[in-house]
């Protein structure tokens, strides 16, 4: 009899209480981990961004404008660009054997990554001025190095960055950040994976910096609506500190980099 | 906003749901594939038709067409099958050299050559290579056109022309798409409804509902490549005139009646007679009611 | 791909803003739902939902599987969506791989959130044997909104589930597991907390629910939110820029449209199993 076991791939939403019970929050809860940033990693790629947040390590390379590798469905989409996404999930990042075996670890692209990546070109799709680059590809791709929660809001920093290091016109920065809602009804910025998997909800937003608008609300977890409104507020807040001070990394990298004969 | 809630959501079990029944019969024979078709020697071979052996028997599902000598057996929902000087609504799907690839609901899409459409300003001249480069900007992919067929080749390509001020882009209406042997070919194609709303019906499907300022008509002597007019923000009742419309043919599609002016009328005035809001026009019994009331009227 | 030309997507627009819709709906108004349930007799529960053009068929096989990774639950849910080809060449090929994961994930995740079936009568032996429940689903034809079909059309599937009654019988450590054959020896599920979604498409600056297919292609943005009767937010599905502002607009007017949406289907059920 053929079975196939459903994948959980996602927070566990059973309280672990012994756990919770040992583990102490020790920054507090409106701010997020210590954010180290970092472009031009990747030598060979038009540009790439380098992100940790906390212990989560992502590393995001874009290749392109460049004709499309694969056309999709035997039509070009001629008059717009396209954003095309993989995502790895390197073997560092499971913790345990189950979860490994259950992952496809060098099986090819497992559930998980092939859902990162339709998320990631959604952010990304009005974002890109995909309009200026008619019959190209954007590619994207991604390494999850590390993951202590998180993730999806590091790999969207990184992305941002990489873009940027790529000069592709985007309309905005993009900034992204994760609050989960603990069990005593606390809102916890940028959860560590212990807090993810106890939490009773979890919302990821991702926004345009210099717009009051967001361009992706990810949620898991049952919440009321004035709950969902709050943390969403909340994540809107910090999500903005966090975009200045990629914005502010930008522009110290510019100033490190320039050439005398670019500005007279 | 409280009552909008109760009608804003409408279940029901399927049994309600429209029940076609075809009702073009009037006193013809249905025949199915491989069926006899009685006949009397001599008669032409139309479409539909094959012979086996001595006998004349029938290829598709349909109803078997008799004029003078000719029989042929027309499907009940087929494709659409071009003649030479049907009018059509089509779809730019894209744009090759000198031409233009347009879907018209058939086995094959049309061909609009350059050389087959007005050029602005009415001019006629040789087509130059600057003529192709600004194809797009005449017709663009995925743009409505209204044309007629000229030409039909022999490997079935049909080719189209708009060489007349009638024929072009479509702007300012609504699309709707319906089974093209509901269509009937006549003379007209282009028609101004009682209620204000003009309409193209175009013999593969494809219709086109629209509104139009006195200033564009049939016989107006303008050339059919406009200058980009601007998108007029009608008033609410014109729209809702041409939302009403729209779900009549719907209706119509439905119940596999035909589709004509007089009986896209006979619908319209019933659900106007009725007070019935266009956003209740398709619901299962409503739609159940009015068929039921119009369908042993004459125009059916 | 539904073509739309520049002329009909401008149309469009100018007719959402005046509050109407191309076939007269208001902007927050459903497209009539037709429902019929128990149309598949090998399964345990069954529908068939038409909104509009999209209709979707949904199956729910029961069965007892091992319990995996030590978690608590009482029920496995496994969710497999499939469109069939008929309904659109978009979805053969590749395509259709990450569309039906993105739906599925959607909704296992809404099940999970949203807790549907803690009952206590259905935990058979905590820790070994737990009831898979495998949901089925095919779209047969695409007209728009296919996130709201399934959801609706999974729900009633699985409020019409039969599952039969099981003897757990435990001897020396081991258990074994006789299940009922008397076809008499079921009982229903309770699906009250099943959530549904409600799908916003954003079209110039007005956001309607339950877009068609041409809504759908001239769209710049999208929403899907699944509540449960409560009106509380199980899953959140988003696309293009949407403005911080209208969201909160748009909350209150899901939490009420989602809760006549249930009562309405399950009184179509309730009074189809009477007949």
């Amino acid at each position: 009899m053929e079975r196939r076991i459903s994948q959980r791939y996602g927070p566990f939403f059973e309280p672990i209480h012994s756990l919770e019970r040992e583990y102490q929050r020790t920054r507090p809860n409106n701010a997020p981990r210590s954010l180290v940033l970092n472009t031009g990693t990747v030598v060979d790629a038009a540009g790439s961004g380098y992100v940790e947040l906390g212990k989560t390590k992502v590393i995001v390379a874009v290749q392109g404008p460049r004709p499309p590798i694969r056309i999709r469905g035997g039509v070009e989409n001629t008059m717009n660009g396209r954003i095309t996404c993989e995502v790895v999930k390197s073997s560092f990042c499971y913790y345990s054997y189950e979860s490994t075996r259950m992952a496809n670890v060098g099986r090819g692209v497992s559930e998980e990554e092939r859902l990162l990546s339709t998320r990631l070109v959604r952010v990304f799709e009005p974002i890109v001025i995909l309009d200026k680059y008619p019959k190209c590809s954007i590619d994207l791709y991604v390494v999850i190095l590390e993951d202590d929660g998180s993730a999806f809001a590091a790999m969207t920093l990184a992305t941002s960055l990489a873009l940027a290091d790529a000069s592709i016109e985007i309309i905005s920065v993009v900034s992204s950040v994760t609050v989960a809602i603990s069990t005593k009804q606390e809102y916890l910025v940028d959860p560590d994976r212990t807090e993810s998997e106890c939490a009773v909800g979890l919302i990821t937003v991702s926004l345009p910096l210099h717009a009051a608008q967001l361009c992706e609300i990810q949620h898991t977890g049952k919440l009321s609506i004035q709950v969902w409104l709050s943390a969403v507020q909340l994540a809107v807040e910090v999500a903005q500190t966090i975009g200045n001070s990629m914005c502010q990394f930008l522009l110290q990298e510019m100033e490190k980099n320039e050439t005398p004969s670019l500005c007279s | 906003m409280d009552k909008d809630d109760d009608t804003s959501i409408f279940v029901s079990p399927f049994e309600q749901e429209a029940v076609v029944t075809p009702s073009i019969v009037k006193s013809s024979q249905f025949v199915a594939p491989g069926d006899d078709i009685l006949s009397q020697e001599s008669v032409v071979r139309g479409h539909g038709t094959m012979v086996q052996g001595t006998r004349l028997t029938s290829t598709v599902a349909g109803i078997v067409e008799r004029v003078n000598k000719l029989v042929a057996v027309l499907p009940i929902r087929a494709r659409y099958s071009a003649e030479v000087g049907d009018v059509i609504v089509g779809r730019i799907r894209d744009i090759v050299s000198r031409r233009w690839k347009v879907d018209v609901n058939s086995r094959q899409d049309a061909v609009l050559l350059l050389s087959a459409v007005n050029l602005p300003g009415g001019v006629q001249r040789r087509r130059t290579y600057e003529d192709e480069l600004k194809m797009r900007e005449f017709f663009d992919q995925d743009d409505l056109i209204s044309a007629e067929v000229q030409e039909l080749k022999q490997d079935g390509l049909i080719m189209l022309h708009t060489r007349s001020l009638k024929y072009g882009k479509l702007e300012n209406g609504i699309f709707i798409s319906v089974t093209p042997q509901l269509v009937k070919r006549s003379k007209k194609h282009f028609h101004r409804l009682s209620c204000g709303v003009h309409i193209i019906l175009g013999d593969n499907g494809y219709v086109w509902i629209y509104v139009d300022d006195a200033a564009y008509g049939e016989d107006e002597e303008e050339a059919n490549f406009s200058k980009r007019r601007e998108n007029d923000k009608s008033n609410l009742e014109q729209r809702l005139s041409l939302i009403r419309v729209r779900n009549s043919i719907c209706i119509l599609d439905l119940y596999f009646l035909s589709i004509q002016p007089e009986t896209i009328m006979l619908i319209y005035e019933e659900t106007i007679r009725r007070n019935i809001p266009v956003q209740h026009m398709l619901r299962p019994d409503i739609i159940n009611d009015i068929y039921r009331t119009v369908k042993n009227t004459k125009e059916m | 791909m539904y073509a739309v030309s520049k002329a009909e997507k401008a149309y469009l627009l100018d007719t959402i803003e005046t509050g109407t819709r191309l076939d007269g709906r208001q902007l927050f108004e459903y497209r009539p739902i037709s429902l019929q349930v128990g149309v598949l007799p090998s399964a345990s529960g069954s529908s068939r939902l038409r909104l509009g053009e999209t209709e979707v068929l949904v199956g729910v096989k029961v069965e007892v599987g091992d319990v995996v990774e030590s978690s608590n639950d009482n029920v496995q849910l496994l969710f497999t969506v499939e469109c069939s080809g008929s309904a659109s060449a978009d979805f053969l090929g590749r395509e259709a791989e990450s569309w039906s994961s993105e739906l599925q994930n959607a909704l296992e995740s809404a099940y999970r959130a949203a807790n549907v079936f803690d009952d206590e009568r259905l935990s058979l032996v905590p820790g070994k044997f737990c009831w898979l429940f495998k949901v089925d689903i095919l779209v047969l034809d695409t007209g728009g909104n296919m996130m709201d079909a399934i959801s609706m059309a999974t729900r009633t599937a699985l409020s019409t589930t039969l599952v039969p009654r099981v003897h757990i019988v435990q001897s020396e450590g081991s258990f074994e597991l006789e299940i009922d054959d008397n076809p008499d020896a079921c009982d229903t599920l309770k699906v009250e907390k099943a959530p549904t979604f409600l799908t916003f498409s954003l079209i110039g600056n007005h956001f309607v629910l339950d877009p068609s297919i041409q809504e759908e292609t001239c769209a710049r943005g999208k929403l899907s939110v699944a509540v449960d009767a409560n009106g509380d937010i199980c899953h959140v599905y988003s696309f293009g820029l949407l403005d911080a502002v209208e969201l909160s607009r748009l909350l209150t007017i899901i939490k009420k449209t989602g809760k006549v949406l249930l009562n309405r289907l399950d009184e179509c059920v309730k009074n189809g199993e009477s007949s």
